[in-house]
């Protein structure tokens, strides 16, 4: 679901959904999500100041709080 | 008469003072009537420009001739550019506002989706292209630890979505159960309480710390009280606002 939603929101928001890959790396207490898009949509993803990226974190973070886990966003270049 | 070309400036002087430098003639010899007088208006509310027409007489040389037949095409090519942008961004607007507007609603439904969250979505259109979105949540609640951070995160979103995606020029105001709208009426009273306690006592007092937003209601719920003044101190994002008794006060 963590990587659903992640898949979901980076897809709405780049020029090329196609290109987007979601992986989950699914720990006990935590889960690492890594997210990689098109070269082109980087800077998309990632926003001025990261401020797209810490937007999708703090989704993130309450998606994981709802299934008592932690979650870590990696944005993959 | 032969040509004309429509000079305009504060007062009748300026824009003679325009021409001559436009026009490349010394000011004491050009011919002109006037179009427009020009007023100065109440406090630069209702001014209005001066506007002087040049006349060219048949004295006047080609070099001058040319120059102004080469500014009038200049405007008539710049209102045509001008009407031209407006007619397309109005029906780019008209077409999609609403499609916009869809779109984004079904982007919030389907992350509160994922939240398991069934919602309901109440839209009012505001003036300056802002539309307010107010997020009724049935049942639960948002599992997140700071549900203002997580409004603006999905306002963020949201707003990327429709300007960076979409590119509809609207702004969307994100709130959810009102949590907001609470916020800003607390901010409100807040600042209506100490803005009497400052004028009662005749001194400063200093909030705390806020973010700009914050902030900003601050300054605006007291903008229009004569007998306090608001200013921001501080670095970075997290300012303090002083409220202090204004200078015609003290006196």
């Amino acid at each position: 679901m963590l990587k659903e939603l992640v898949e979901f929101i980076a897809k709405s928001l780049v020029d090329y959904p196609e290109k987007v890959k979601v992986t989950e790396i699914e720990g006990e207490k935590t889960s690492v999500i890594e997210l990689m898009v098109a070269k082109e949509d980087l800077g998309k993803i990632i926003g001025k100041q990261g401020k797209t990226a810490r937007a999708l974190r703090t989704i993130l973070a309450a998606a994981s709080n709802k299934v008592n886990k932690r979650a870590v966003l990696e944005i993959i270049e | 008469m032969i040509e004309g070309k429509v000079f305009e400036g504060k007062s009748i002087e300026e824009a003679l003072e325009i021409a001559s430098k436009e026009l490349n003639i010394p000011l004491k010899d050009i011919k002109y009537e006037i179009v427009e007088e020009g007023a100065k208006g109440f406090l630069g509310v209702f001014s209005k420009k001066a506007k002087i027409k040049v006349i060219l007489g048949e004295g006047e040389t080609n070099q001058v001739k040319e120059k102004i037949n080469e500014l009038l095409e200049n405007e008539l090519k710049f209102d045509l550019k001008e009407n031209e942008e407006t007619k397309f961004v109005e029906e780019k607007e008209n077409v999609n506002d609403d499609e916009v507007i869809e779109k984004i609603k079904d982007f919030i439904r389907e992350i509160f989706g994922f939240f398991d969250i069934s919602i309901n979505i109440e839209v009012r259109k505001r003036r300056n292209n802002s539309i307010n979105l107010s997020i009724f949540t049935k049942g639960a609640q948002i599992p997140a630890k700071n549900l203002e951070e997580f409004i603006l995160a999905l306002q963020f979103l949201v707003n990327k979505l429709a300007n960076v995606k979409l590119k509809s020029g609207l702004f969307f105001n994100v709130d959810i159960n009102e949590f907001m709208a609470k916020k800003i009426d607390r901010l409100k009273n807040l600042a209506i309480e100490i803005s009497k306690k400052v004028r009662k006592e005749g001194k400063s007092y200093t909030l705390k710390p806020m973010m700009p937003q914050d902030r900003r209601i601050i300054h605006l719920a007291l903008k229009n009280n004569k007998f306090v003044k608001t200013e921001s101190k501080g670095d970075g994002d997290k300012k303090r606002i002083i409220i202090s008794p204004s200078q015609s006060k003290m006196r």
